[in-house]
């Protein structure tokens, strides 16, 4: 009987500390830090940018399941709705895991441009998005999200309509994210052409970390490109033994060669930035 | 020896399964089957008033009758006629399309018993019933491994061909009947837990309540293998008894009597298994969880081998091919086995009656049902895990209360969602524990070691020594009494 007794208490206690947790999550909700993550997911990108329990998810990876559980590791566990989801374009390494996110986040607004795929999957996503009477809102030029505390998100590619070309990389969105004195450059999978493109607009790409583009294709990241964004930190996000044989090595030697570091979702896990203040460097973890 | 009813029972059911074994094994020469007939019949004619030459002669018999009845399931995988066009067919998905990271897998019927396993994308939303269009050719299974017979492991459910890369269309919604009421209820459990609690602890909660580890992404499902915790997702006789407790205790506490509280804990793992869909695994687990239900009842664990031996022949009469080629089945039985055999050992130095919720008790009988499938794990996937029983003993104290508030949060959430909620965060702080620790051990480099020479030899070694300390077990008992 007494064992039963013990069993019971522990189960109230349990029971009332929960609820006790809640208030203490709820009030920490205000917190001001910024959390910029290059998520894990194997091969394709994942970037998840956190203030407080606001989110905004940059593609998705091409599992579900491994992109739910990088969510779940990085949302508070109270937390069940993202703000925003940006699909840069439709390749299923960016958008695959994102059906899932529909399913068991609520999610308010998803951001696309009108690049189209013609395949079965592409168009259950998009037949999903309008079931779960999301706001769709097309990415446009020098569109930006203001966050609370002076953080901005910029799209600064593509300039235009988007025509519904065939290489649905060159038609990705690029995005800036500046936080104070940091600042980040989402690529996407942009080829050289495009990066090219960027470097003459005379759009400012000087950043502090550069997302390489196309997950370190030797058909991105150009020279000139490297030298006009001038990053610190190169992230690259790759999975382990892919057989597209990212990232290639002459890319790696190109960043080697500035100086620049390297950080490998596949080698490092997910790369954590987090900027507690404006005046100060983000921090990796 | 003294030949009472009940030895005579266990020799004459495990014959069966003797044979069973047998042909799962080897080629048998029908030779020899005559000559056993003849035996047989021999024997019995020349000695018929003699009670042990009577069963020695039936025992032949029902030995013969278990090759005769895993032969005719061999034969039929024998032989398979391969397709060389494409078919175009539209039928109804037999089971519950089973989700995995990348595709799902979809079971049709092609004509009466021989199933088709058809691998669908992910974002195709099928379901039990539904009508789908199927454009593929399909071909027979392939071995990719020397170690995993994946052709008869299909066999043994009856599918005999596969279709990797198919054009899946539906084209018609569910048939409904009381299966697929069930299952939806099932579903609507899983989808309320998913709403409160995130990834990956809600996978691990689904699991923990209705089986399967599908739901953790495949570094995860490493993990809980490196670290010896499948079994806890995994439908086991474990989870079964656990959910079987609750149901006694629930019962008591509105007022039942001991004995009426069993029948309504029996009543529910009943519902439980239809309820997760009658996989075999939920089939054998709610088998052999009833029968540790019942001797721990009547105080007397270390008596229900014929109990158990009847349970595994009823389950073989019925799919032969289990014995040899599903895993699955190998543990189940042999975690019971071990669970049963050790036991007077524990309680005589021990704890006293097994209650299987106590911490000694957990702990024991962690280590009995090791024992006994440690070499089948070691056989099968060349690793042994080294932090298997501190995982056990981290872990498994909490899982029956994880498993409750996992329930009330998965039932509360269909009627006021905040209540459901509340459930939830306490059953995602366990979860959380949980899969920490299945993490932080499967982290450690030496968490598992890898074993490749072990082989049939090693079993048998193994084994031999179970089964001397065994008799010798019973032995001392028996003295004793």
């Amino acid at each position: 009987m007494r064992n039963k007794k013990v069993i019971y208490s522990s189960l109230i206690f349990l029971f009332f500390m929960s609820i006790a947790l809640g208030f203490i999550i709820f009030s920490l909700k205000k917190n001001k830090d910024i959390k910029v993550v290059f998520l894990d997911v194997g091969q394709g990108d994942a970037i998840l940018i956190e203030e407080g329990s606001n989110q905004i998810l940059i593609d998705g990876g091409r599992s579900g399941r491994t992109l739910l559980e990088k969510l779940g590791e990085n949302i508070p566990f109270w937390d069940r709705k993202i703000e925003t989801i940006i699909v840069t374009h439709p390749d299923a390494d960016h958008y695959g895991g994102l059906a899932s996110v529909l399913d068991n986040y609520e999610v308010k607004n998803i951001i696309k441009t009108d690049a189209v795929k013609e395949n079965k999957e592409w168009k259950n996503f998009e037949e999903k998005i309008i079931d779960e009477n999301l706001e769709n809102v097309k990415s446009i030029y020098g569109m930006n999200i203001i966050f609370a505390n002076e953080t901005r998100l910029q799209t600064i590619y593509p300039f235009g309509k988007v025509e519904n070309a065939k290489d649905s990389n060159e038609n990705s969105v690029v995005m800036r994210l500046d936080f104070g004195e940091n600042s980040f450059l989402l690529t996407g999978d942009i080829t050289a052409k495009i990066e090219n493109l960027l470097v003459n607009s005379g759009v400012d790409i000087d950043v502090d970390v550069l997302k390489v583009a196309h997950h370190g294709s030797k058909n991105s990241s150009s020279d000139s490109f490297l030298k006009a964004t001038s990053p610190e930190d190169a992230i690259i996000s790759v999975g382990a033994k892919n057989s597209y044989g990212h990232p290639h090595k002459d890319v790696l030697e190109k960043l080697k060669n500035r100086l620049i570091r390297i950080w490998r979702t596949d080698e490092d896990g997910d790369i954590v930035y987090t900027c507690r203040n404006i005046n100060e460097k983000c921090q990796v973890y | 020896m003294l030949l009472n009813k009940s030895k005579i029972f266990f020799i004459l059911f495990l014959s069966f399964l003797v044979g069973v074994f047998f042909r799962s094994l080897f080629q048998i020469n029908i030779w020899l089957i005559w000559f056993l007939v003849v035996l047989g019949i021999t024997i019995f004619i020349l000695n018929y008033r003699n009670k042990k030459v009577i069963t020695f002669s039936l025992a032949i018999c029902i030995f013969l009758l278990g090759i005769w009845r895993i032969d005719f399931n061999i034969k039929n995988t024998e032989n398979i006629p391969t397709f060389d066009k494409e078919i175009n067919i539209v039928v109804n998905i037999i089971k519950e399309p089973e989700q995995k990271e990348w595709y799902q897998n979809v079971i049709v019927e092609l004509e009466k018993n021989k199933r088709l396993l058809v691998r669908a994308d992910l974002y195709e939303d099928l379901n039990y019933g539904d009508e789908i269009k199927v454009i593929c050719k399909p071909e027979i299974p392939q071995n990719f491994s020397a170690d995993f017979d994946y052709r008869m492991y299909l066999a043994k459910d009856n599918i005999y061909y596969i279709c990797p890369k198919p054009i899946v269309e539906k084209t018609g919604n569910k048939k409904k009947n009381i299966y697929s009421f069930v299952l939806n209820i099932k579903n609507k459990m899983e989808a309320n837990v998913n709403r409160v609690i995130p990834q990956p602890e809600a996978a691990l909660a689904n699991g923990l309540l209705f089986g399967g580890d599908e739901g953790l992404s495949k570094k995860l499902q490493e993990a809980f293998s490196k670290t010896g915790m499948t079994h806890i997702v995994a439908v086991s006789g474990y989870n079964v008894t656990i959910i079987a407790e609750y149901l006694m205790i629930f019962g008591i506490l509105l007022g039942l009597w001991r004995r009426q509280a069993f029948y309504l804990a029996l009543f529910g793992i009943f519902l439980f298994v239809v309820m997760i869909g009658f996989p075999s695994s939920a089939i054998r687990a709610g088998l052999m969880g009833s029968l540790l239900l019942w001797a721990m009842k009547n105080g007397r664990l270390a008596n229900i081998d014929n109990a158990i031996l009847l349970a595994v022949v009823v389950m073989l009469v019925v799919n032969p091919l289990s014995l040899r080629w599903d895993i699955g089945f190998q543990l189940s039985f042999l975690a019971t086995l071990g669970i049963v055999k050790m036991s007077p050992i524990w309680e005589k130095y021990f704890v006293g009656k097994m209650k299987a919720l106590g911490l000694a008790d957990i702990i024991l009988m962690t280590i009995s049902a090791q024992i006994f499938v440690l070499p089948i794990i070691i056989y099968n996937f060349h690793t042994l895990s080294v932090v298997s029983l501190l995982a056990n003993i981290l872990i498994l104290l909490i899982i029956p209360i994880t498993m409750l508030f996992v329930f009330l949060s998965a039932l509360s959430g269909f009627i006021f969602y905040p209540l459901s909620l509340a459930f939830g965060w306490v059953a995602y702080w366990l979860l959380h524990y949980e899969i920490s620790v299945v993490k932080i051990l499967a982290s450690l480099e030496w968490s598992s070691l890898e074993v490749n020479n072990f082989g049939v030899i090693g079993l048998i070694i193994w084994y031999g020594l179970l089964f001397w300390l065994v008799c010798f077990i019973s032995k001392t008992d028996n003295k004793e009494i």
